[in-house]
């Protein structure tokens, strides 16, 4: 039996990496449909779940506490892995040994960040100390959020590989961006309104963009791409 | 005070982290900190509680949420965190209180644990220790009693995570089990618990703690249908950690603990699982190991000395002392411990007691002995005979040994191993006197001379033998000589040396007994005759009655004076044939005639014998054995020097004086003697009696002829009876003879006769002396001399006849005469 394969799902807080994961995982798509979702003891993620069934009903995401958890994924070739969803703070936290330790159990990391986020410096930060750490390992990078940067037919969603070289908006991090030359996606938990072609999302009370009828865009590519990877390890 | 940690958010935009520290909470307590957070968020509260173990310390945390959002939009929220001790239910309590009480910076914990929550077990509380054992991730209760009552029965050693608050069952509970006590927890068992659960009927499940510890949740499910006769029983699918969890749970105890191994029996003793009873039912099981268990369990039962005792099959005093108290257990440990220090007040009527409840049989005899001896007069020796009895000794010897009359024969049975100082209050006299009926067995025989030599008081005891009689010790050799442990000639030397002894002397019956027991052939008459009571036969006795003689006489106890005075008063003499060597035997002519003796004095002749010999030789078959050649002379002068002041002295007096040819044998003693009266001796007595008058010669000499051929005798009677011409001598006579006959001889002729022989004879010295004195007498002429061939052989008869007158030619040489 094959070893079970690690992936990092590493980014900064609030960044939506848990949307991501939920809306990749649960919302119907052709590069994951084979992938079973049943953890050891054949039941599903419920809390996973719940983000989503959160998601659709117009909820924010309940943020995240503990260090890290735990989803183990079956690929269609029988590979068992796990997605090591880490909390968003440990992410600066290189200097701790069991953040290391934690890296270094994985067998590849999907990186994540906030597409023109504040702190932008910070996200790449984050990613070149942990891309450092894991080193020679499979990469990948997911840009969150995009939706509320990108039109709807902005040519980034549609760019091949090499695309993020391209970008005027994350020049200064181009030496980083370069770990991810073929391995790069802009996604967007929310994506656009299917009639007005603007984020799926409406402004709250406080000022905060809430979910509303989500139509997610590219959610599934990256974590597709990185089990394909696993797969081939 | 102790300081209370927080994790939170410091701003909008940043994540969750540790705000303050206790100080004390390792990195582990930190992540299950940020666990309970999570189940906050995801709990749907604006407020809850967690408590639980991590590194061996318990945490009380309380969650909630504060005012504002992060940069998300999403509520913000904390939680406060610090060590809790205390017992279940007071942590539990204070479970209960953080869910309306904040925490500030610092708490008093002993405020905390001040209100502990009371277990109370509901069907609600039932369900769910049913699901959390079926391998739920969680479980809800309504209330915290509730949760009490579960946290209870499942036990401390494997904790929940217990939650208070919550609005439902968060997501990221984790497989191990959580509690949730929240009164509108949407919670919904699975159908195999509530299936399960309708099956047991709401009972409270036994020893849950550990049917969590006997295996997965699979296997819970089964014994916990086992336990509730929803599924069939199948006794050897149970490991040893599920067969003990049916056993607390009651299920076929009996059958179970029946059917148990003996490991797993001594498990369930050690943790205290079986009953009294149940330990007795399985004492095979038990070692020295399980002594400390066994008694625990039965200290605390009605009749748990008896349940220990059916365990374990010696309980040492100590343990049973245990099971006493106060007085009763002071005089026990006293007794047991054998009377080593001075015995406490009223001992005596307290061991007394003891025995009563049969306690006592637990002190061993040794230590029951040593006891009843140090309390002198004042021992029970009831209770002592009692504690004997129960160490298997037979009633009716254990109460021989406490003075009562004893047993009329050894016991059936083998005598009890008792060993120590058992017999110490037994006074040393009473237990030789058992010796009278314990030495006619074997086994009890051993008992007794064991108990002797272990007596404290052995060394007063005789030694067995004994240098003197008594009847135990009599009893003792009869036994003992009857089964072959000492040769019955050992038991005759000791029977001999009892009688020599100076007191006591048995008395003839009991000599009798002896001499019985020893297998002598005739016991009454041995005992008899040394009583003096009555004397051996004159009849020759039988050979048996020899042997009896021969023993007797070997171990000392019959001496050869005895018999020989019994034989001078006229036994037969044959009785002291045992008692003489084959030497003096032959002399005596015991036991018949038949046998020679030797020319010379006896070999090992005892002058006890004199007397028998004075009898022996009045009789004419003494003498009658040396017809022919006649006793010798040293025979005869040992006879004569022996029976000297005998009664037969003057009989053996009178044949040395035959002998010698110095006396005349009396007529009344000849026909005795006449036997042993050689040729020549007879010869001389016929010569003796010639002067006699008519009628005593011839009875004399028709005595003399009487037997053997006594031609000389023959020729005298002719001579001295008849008218007529003298035949001529008998050819061939001796020279003693011819010395005797010579006054109814020639000398001439005699000297003729003797010259002519070529063969000298000892007695011609005494010949010529008398043959010189007639000739000088008789005047007569003289003979010629002899050739100088016969002369050559006689030259002293030559010088003596040539100094006779008219024989002068003798003394000239002459020629040889031509033939």
């Amino acid at each position: 039996m094959a070893t079970k394969k690690r992936i990092a799902y590493w980014g900064l807080t609030q960044i939506g990496k848990t949307a991501l994961l939920a809306t990749a995982l649960y919302r119907d798509s052709a590069e994951l449909a084979r992938v079973r979702r049943n953890g050891p003891q054949g039941s599903i993620n419920q809390s996973l779940f719940d983000v989503f069934l959160r998601l659709n009903q117009n909820q924010w995401v309940l943020p995240t506490s503990a260090d890290w958890t735990g989803l183990s994924l079956v690929t269609e070739a029988g590979a068992e892995i796990e997605i090591v969803d880490i909390r968003g703070g440990l992410a600066l936290e290189m200097h701790s040994p069991a953040t290391r330790e934690l890296l270094a159990s994985c067998d590849g990391a999907l990186f994540l960040a906030e597409y023109k986020g504040t702190g932008a410096g910070a996200q790449m930060a984050a990613i070149e100390a942990a891309a450092r750490e894991t080193e020679g390992k499979v990469h990948a990078l997911a840009f969150t959020k995009c939706e509320r940067w990108l039109a709807y037919d902005d040519p980034v969603w549609d760019g091949g590989n090499g695309w993020i070289e391209h970008t005027p908006l994350w020049a200064a991090h181009s030496e980083t961006l370069k770990r991810f030359r073929d391995a790069a996606w802009p996604t967007s938990s929310f994506g656009y309104d299917s009639v007005r072609a603007l984020p799926a999302v409406i402004i709250g009370e406080m000022g905060q963009m809430l979910p509303f009828r989500i139509n997610p865009r590219n959610v599934a590519k990256p974590l597709a791409w990185m089990l394909r990877q696993m797969e081939s390890l | 005070m102790t300081r209370v940690g927080c994790i939170g958010k410091p701003s909008a935009g940043a994540d969750f982290t540790v705000l303050r520290r206790t100080g004390a909470e390792p990195p582990s307590v930190e992540a299950r900190a940020r666990d309970c957070l999570q189940l906050h968020i995801e709990g749907g509260s604006a407020v809850s509680a967690y408590l639980f173990a991590q590194d061996g310390a318990w945490w009380l945390c309380r969650a909630e949420n504060e005012a504002g959002s992060d940069a998300a939009g999403r509520p913000r929220s904390r939680l406060q965190y610090f060590p809790l001790a205390g017992s279940g239910g007071a942590r539990l309590g204070a479970l209960g209180r953080a869910c309306y009480a904040p925490f500030g910076d610092e708490v008093e914990v002993v405020e905390w644990l001040a209100r502990p929550a009371t277990a109370q077990p509901t069907p609600a509380s039932r369900l769910a220790l049913v699901a959390l054992l079926l391998g739920a991730e969680a479980a809800a209760v309504p209330t915290i009693e509730e949760m009490a009552a579960v946290a209870e029965a499942w036990g401390e050693d494997r904790q929940l995570l217990f939650m208070a608050g919550a609005e439902r069952i968060p997501w990221s509970v984790r497989t191990g089990g959580s509690l949730l006590a929240a009164p509108a927890a949407n919670w919904i068992p699975l159908m195999a618990v509530k299936d399960l659960w309708a099956g047991l009927q709401d009972r409270d499940i036994p020893d849950a703690s550990g049917l969590r510890r006997a295996g997965d949740p699979g296997v819970r499910q089964r014994l916990l249908e086992t336990w509730a006769a929803t599924r069939c029983d199948d006794f050897g699918c149970w490991s040893d950690d599920q067969t003990t969890w049916l056993l607390a749970a009651g299920h076929r105890r009996a059958e179970r603990i029946a059917r148990a191994t003996p490991e797993l029996c001594r498990r369930w003793l050690r943790e205290g699982r079986l009953t009294p009873t149940e330990a007795v039912e399985r004492r095979e099981c038990w070692n020295e190991q399980d002594r400390s268990a066994l008694l625990k369990i039965c200290l605390d039962s009605p009749n748990g000395l008896a349940a220990y005792s059916g365990c374990v099959a010696d309980p040492r005093p100590e343990e049973v002392a245990r099971f006493l108290s106060g007085t009763d257990a002071a005089v026990f440990a006293w007794a047991s411990a054998a009377g080593g220090d001075d015995p406490p007040g009223g001992a005596a009527l307290r061991l007394e007691r003891l025995a009563r409840t049969g306690v006592l049989s637990y002190v061993t005899p040794h230590a029951i002995g040593l006891a009843c001896a140090a309390l002198g007069p004042q021992a029970p020796m009831e209770v002592w005979a009692e504690r004997m009895m129960a160490a298997g000794m037979p009633r009716g010897v254990a109460r021989a040994l406490i003075g009562e009359p004893p047993p009329s024969a050894p016991p059936g049975i083998d005598p009890p191993a008792l060993a120590g100082a058992w017999l110490a209050p037994v006074p040393a006299s009473v237990l030789f006197e058992q010796g009278c009926w314990a030495a006619s067995d074997r086994r009890w025989r051993a008992w007794w001379t064991d108990a002797l030599v272990h007596h404290p008081a052995g060394a007063s005891l005789a030694v067995l033998p004994g240098p003197a009689y008594s009847e135990p010790a009599a009893a003792w050799l009869a036994g003992s000589v009857h089964d072959g442990e000492m040769p019955e000639d050992a038991g005759l030397r000791v029977i001999g040396r009892w009688l020599s002894a100076a007191t006591p002397a048995p008395g003839a019956c009991a000599v009798e007994r002896l001499f019985e027991s020893c297998c002598l052939n005739d016991p009454k008459l041995w005992s008899a005759f040394l009583e003096g009571d009555c004397s051996l036969t004159a009849e020759s006795p039988a050979p048996g009655l020899l042997a009896d003689l021969r023993r007797l006489a070997a171990a000392g106890i019959v001496t050869l004076e005895a018999v020989a005075a019994a034989v001078e008063a006229g036994a037969a003499p044959e009785w002291a044939t045992p008692l003489v060597s084959r030497s003096a035997a032959a002399l005596l002519g015991l036991p018949g005639w038949d046998v020679m003796p030797s020319a010379g004095p006896p070999v090992g002749w005892s002058n006890s014998l004199n007397r028998i010999l004075s009898v022996r030789v009045a009789m004419p078959e003494f003498w009658n054995r040396w017809r022919g050649a006649g006793i010798g002379a040293d025979l005869s002068e040992w006879l004569a020097a022996t029976l000297r002041g005998e009664a037969g002295g003057l009989l053996a007096e009178t044949m040395l004086g035959a002998h010698r040819g110095t006396a005349r044998i009396p007529l009344e003693n000849l026909p005795i003697v006449v036997g042993a009266v050689s040729r020549a001796a007879r010869t001389e007595q016929a010569c003796m009696w010639a002067d006699a008058p008519s009628t005593e010669r011839r009875r004399a000499f028709q005595l003399l002829r009487d037997g053997s051929p006594a031609p000389a005798v023959d020729w005298l009677h002719s001579r001295l009876a008849f008218w007529g011409f003298p035949a001529m001598p008998p050819a061939g006579l001796a020279c003693r003879e011819l010395a005797a006959l010579l006054p109814w001889l020639d000398p001439v002729w005699v000297v003729q006769i003797i010259m002519s022989r070529h063969v000298r004879e000892v007695d011609e010295d005494r010949l010529l002396e008398a043959l010189g004195a007639e000739l000088r007498r008789r005047g007569s002429a003289p003979s010629p001399p002899p050739p100088p061939s016969l002369a050559a052989g006689r030259p002293d008869w030559i010088r003596t006849l040539a100094e006779l007158p008219g024989w002068a030619d003798w003394a000239e040489p002459q020629p040889e005469e031509e033939t």
